[in-house]
């Protein structure tokens, strides 16, 4: 198993006075941190082990460690019992950070859990519904709706003539009811996934820290700051076009490419999901391992100049602003086939369904419904709808 | 060929099923006999006097385009026309005709006679020789009838019991008798069998309503429309229909009576259809609901009885006077016949085989209600297909299965055979995975081979076909040449707000005929990317089911399928997804579990 991810940790209970305080660890190298701290011997916390001690001198604790595989995250994890007195926690923080560790993310713990595959999309979706206080609307909630939508079409199809069961209005509103469940699970959907990560790349001198300053500044909402680890250059993270991403400012190096070192630097840290955005002026394309699959967007960097297409090369200007909206929507984008990436689709089809109605094509808007329940996942069999419709209606001569 | 030689195809009935089974087995060219009680009731309408309506008027356009016979009568014998649903698409628009009933009977009988079917009235009371070849039918005149094949067509005859309040009565319908002894020869020769219910409405004198505080429904008898496209002259509308609706005493007043019902007395085991609640049934499952509509129906042309539609009752005598009088119009309302319910045996699922022949039988096979479906154009393409490939077995061609995804013919024998009828089984346009290519405008386009393959279309049907499509051709051809703005006409006519009119004005059309087909060439242009991707899908779920997942030993294993169908699915151990989607266990989340697992290549996919 090489799932296991660096050193995170984070303080698991509020930060206020309380008895207990407890502390979390996840990732490679957990245990042994721990061991070092608490001057155990090594292996003494490998496997579902629980141990009391001294915890360099700040705090009694006990430490229960989990391997990798049978933890909440699905690594190596260890949690942190100790007393929630003022300052004690955050200590103990301060020597792990200083042992290899480095704060987590929010939510980091429960999207390592996810990726390695011990909690479900649907399990996030009702404990992050329940830790915002929201209603629980997700999935389910959503097929309910479609599935009502998709009835009463049929309804008025069907037996609308002689009946008038269900008139058009409801239908309407229930395609309009239908579009808001899609839209409020896509952006939930996308809170969970991965950020979508992007990194500027380019030859020095090509604009990089320029058009990453414009995007981080004209959106503003900083989340949070990165500290530079090993990476060279900044990263931030930003909401652009109303989604949560991350954007990576790398240094570039003289001529055509980066030199060795930053490259490999750059290829360690990324991910094959990971997206380029590549700037240079010159118009002269990466090296084809950098690229290796990624989604890439060329850039054809300080053009300021009028009516260059460029071709494949998109004309950019961060002074003016040129291009700048195409490559924010290339930043922000869903990943291909993820659920998020779905629900978009799904939702660009509702619209066609509302057309077709608009335009008195029920048949064509039911057909596109039914499209959509595919996308989304939630299946019916063919004459479930009309089913649904005679346990709703009362039809029939 | 000397008329020894030419093969005999008996007709047991002579309802809706039993006509078009007997003409087309003679246009297939056997000859054909038909027995039934009583000839001038052929074809009769023994319920609503109306032809078509949402999904079935595109079947009977369809029949008429595979050389049935039915469009025609009906074109000839239309009293009131409408189209259902024009606002709703042309995918599911619905031509209803009211009907002449005694016109259409007379008709129908006309066609028989020009078809050379020779007609017999008498009762097949048992059949002769072995199930699995059946030598001859006997009569209640003690007639021992010989046939190559034979279609059983008994419609609601099989023992049927009528119903009305507490009186109970056998009988196949009203003023008609019931086939006893041939359900009991049925049940001897060990066919599985269940009973079935359906019911029908009073009939109203005319001059006794007062059609002054109803609604007159609007026709839309200028259409230029024809069931047939044998037919000449466009429906005309001759008749009024009116509308009206039940008071809270009406309603009230049955759910005080339900205790006369013998629905509710419990004294009717049969299952009966949903769609078509009695009214009963309305007023209990949806006592919150008032004022249900009610339609006037003429059953003929300056007939004095008129059918009131919506008000399917098995009531008693003199309850049924009570509250039919309750409605607005009818207060002084005479009724002509009273409302009944009819309880029939017909077979069950798996008993029958695509081709409409029984499984236990070389020679046997059915048609309409017996197969569980209700409605007359239900009965009339089931008897349409079991006459056809009655004939063809006879004649030893290859018998014919209609593909589900090309007619709604297609999609019902599927249903019927796969996935069988709990209830009485109508045509609905959402039982179809591809209805927007399922239209009423393009039914000759699409089962034109089929009716070249199954032997049943004229030669005169299939030059004036070709000329239409001829013209249709040129048509197309015509589209791609004329630009607009850059554009071809073929392209511009996808946009979902470019309607055939603007094209054929574009293109000079102004003959009515030349109209309509360019209308369906320019919606199946327009819905061309979903038929495409319907017909896609359908071929791979086809190609799917035949894949062989006998390797899996534990299906526990794979990913995201249901415990449940995991458990059911390692005891059974198919040995292809077609085999799987049958079990009730495995439901369509666990076939795509499935279908996902042998994509990803962890099964081989030889069977």
């Amino acid at each position: 198993m090489e799932k296991q991810s660096d050193l995170i940790a984070a303080r698991a209970t509020p930060d206020s006075v309380s008895a207990i305080a407890v502390v979390r660890l996840s990732g490679r190298g957990a245990s042994k941190a721990v061991e070092l701290l608490m001057g155990l011997e090594e292996g003494r916390l490998s496997g579902m082990k629980r141990v009391l001690g001294d915890f360099r001198e700040l705090d009694q604790v006990v430490a229960i460690s989990w391997p990798e595989g049978r933890s909440y995250t699905g690594e190596e994890m260890v949690d942190i019992m100790c007393h929630g007195t003022p300052g004690t926690p955050g200590a103990i923080l301060d020597l792990l950070m200083k042992n290899g560790a480095r704060p987590a993310d929010p939510g980091e713990f429960t999207r390592r859990a996810w990726l390695n595959g011990r909690v479900t999309e649907t399990d996030i979706l009702l404990l992050s519904a329940r830790f915002r206080n929201l209603p629980v609307s997700g999935i389910g909630e959503l097929e309910e709706k479609l599935k009502n939508t998709l009835a009463e079409t049929e309804a008025l199809i069907e037996f609308g003539e002689e009946h008038e069961i269900a008139d058009s209005d409801s239908v309407e509103s229930c395609l309009i009811q239908a579009e808001r469940a899609l839209n409020d699970l896509r952006i939930s959907k996308e809170q969970i996934e991965i950020l979508p990560r992007t990194y500027i790349m380019g030859p020095v001198n090509a604009g990089k820290s320029t058009l990453f300053n414009r995007i981080c500044g004209e959106t503003a909402a900083v989340v949070s700051e990165i500290p530079g680890t090993t990476r060279d250059g900044a990263s931030r993270r930003i909401d652009v076009r109303g989604r949560h991403v991350e954007v990576y400012d790398t240094a570039g190096t003289g001529g055509k490419s980066l030199d060795g070192s930053a490259l490999a630097i750059a290829l360690r840290s990324m991910r094959s999901t990971d997206r380029i955005v590549w700037m240079d002026p010159e118009e002269k394309e990466p090296e084809q391992d950098l690229v290796d699959g990624r989604k890439i967007l060329l850039v054809s960097s300080k053009n300021e100049r009028e009516n260059n297409t460029g071709g494949k090369w998109l004309p950019c200007s961060s002074h003016t602003g040129k291009g700048l909206e195409e490559i924010k929507v290339f930043i922000s984008s869903s990943e291909e086939n993820s659920p998020s990436w779905r629900l978009l689709v799904a939702e660009a089809m509702m619209k066609e369904a509302m057309d077709a109605w608009k335009n008195s094509d029920m048949a064509l808007s039911a057909e596109i419904l039914r499209q959509v329940m595919e996308t989304v996942n939630c299946r019916e069999k063919n004459a479930d709808a009309v089913e649904r419709a005679l346990e709703m209606f009362c039809v029939g001569k | 060929m000397t008329a020894k030689t030419v093969p005999r195809i008996v007709i047991i009935g002579g309802g809706h099923a039993g006509v078009e089974a007997a003409c087309a087995a003679a246009a297939v060219g056997c000859s054909a006999i038909l027995i039934t009680p009583v000839s001038s009731k052929i074809a009769m309408m023994s319920c609503n006097p109306s032809i078509g309506g949402i999904a079935k008027g595109t079947l009977v356009r369809e029949l008429d385009a595979l050389g049935g016979v039915s469009a025609f009568s009906a074109d000839r014998t239309t009293l009131q026309f409408r189209m259902l649903n024009m606002k709703k698409g042309p995918a599911v628009w619905g031509p209803r005709a009211q009907t002449d009933v005694w016109r259409y009977c007379a008709e129908q009988k006309r066609r028989l006679e020009e078809a050379g079917v020779e007609i017999v009235e008498d009762l097949v009371v048992s059949f002769k020789g072995p199930t699995d070849r059946i030598d001859a039918v006997v009569t209640q005149q003690g007639k021992t009838v010989k046939g190559d094949c034979f279609v059983l067509a008994a419609g609601t005859f099989l023992k049927g019991i009528l119903h009305r309040g507490a009186r109970s009565w056998p009988g196949g319908r009203r003023g008609d008798i019931s086939a006893v002894e041939l359900e009991r020869d049925l049940r001897n020769r060990m066919f599985h069998v269940k009973r079935f219910k359906t019911g029908t409405s009073p009939r109203i004198l005319r001059n006794s309503v007062n059609t002054e505080l109803m609604k007159i429904q609007e026709t839309h008898h200028d259409m230029d429309f024809n069931f047939s496209w044998r037919s000449e002259n466009p429906v005309k509308s001759i008749e009024k229909c009116w509308v009206t609706r039940t008071t809270r005493r009406t309603e009230d007043l049955v759910r005080n009576s339900l205790e006369h019902s013998p629905l509710y007395a419990g004294r009717i085991s049969g299952k009966g259809p949903r769609y078509c609640p009695s009214f009963e049934d309305k007023v209990t499952k949806f006592s919150e609901r008032t004022g249900h509509p009610i339609h006037l129906e003429p059953v003929g042309r300056g007939s004095r009885i008129m059918y009131m539609n919506g008000f399917s009752t098995s009531l008693p005598e003199h309850i049924q006077e009570e509250i039919v009088r309750t409605v607005p119009g009818f207060e002084n309302a005479i009724i002509a016949a009273y409302g009944y319910s009819v309880e029939y045996t017909c077979f069950e699922t798996g008993e029958f085989m695509g081709t409409m022949r029984m499984q236990k039988s070389q020679n046997l096979y059915a048609a309409g209600q017996i197969l569980g479906t209700s409605g007359y154009e239900e009965a009339a393409a089931t008897g349409l297909l079991a006459g056809t490939n009655a004939a063809r077995r006879a004649l030893d061609l290859k018998e014919i299965v209609p593909e589900r995804m090309n007619s709604y013919l297609g999609v019902m024998v599927d249903d019927l055979v796969t996935r069988g009828a709990e209830e009485p089984y109508r045509l609905f346009s959402s039982r179809s995975e591809n209805r927007l290519h399922l239209r009423q405008d393009n039914a000759d386009r699409r089962v034109f081979q089929l009716g070249i393959s199954m032997g049943t279309t004229s030669d005169a049907s299939q030059a004036a076909f070709r000329e239409r499509m001829y013209s249709s051709n040129l048509m197309e051809k015509r589209m791609g040449k004329i630009r607009i703005e850059g554009k071809s006409l073929s392209e511009i006519c996808l946009r979902p707000e470019v309607t055939t009119d603007w094209v054929a004005e574009k293109l000079g059309v102004t003959d009515g005929s030349e109209r309509k087909t360019l209308r369906s060439l320019v919606l199946d242009m327009k819905y061309g990317g979903y038929i495409k991707r319907a017909k896609r899908k359908f071929e791979t779920r086809g190609r799917y089911r035949q894949a062989g997942i006998g390797e899996i030993r534990d299906y526990l294993e794979v990913q995201s399928i249901s415990t449940e169908a995991a458990l059911a699915l390692n005891v059974s151990k198919p040995g292809t997804l077609g085999e799987a989607e049958k079990l009730p266990a495995v439901r369509q989340s666990d076939m795509d579990a499935l279908i996902l697992h042998v994509m990803k290549g962890n099964v081989s996919r030889e069977t």
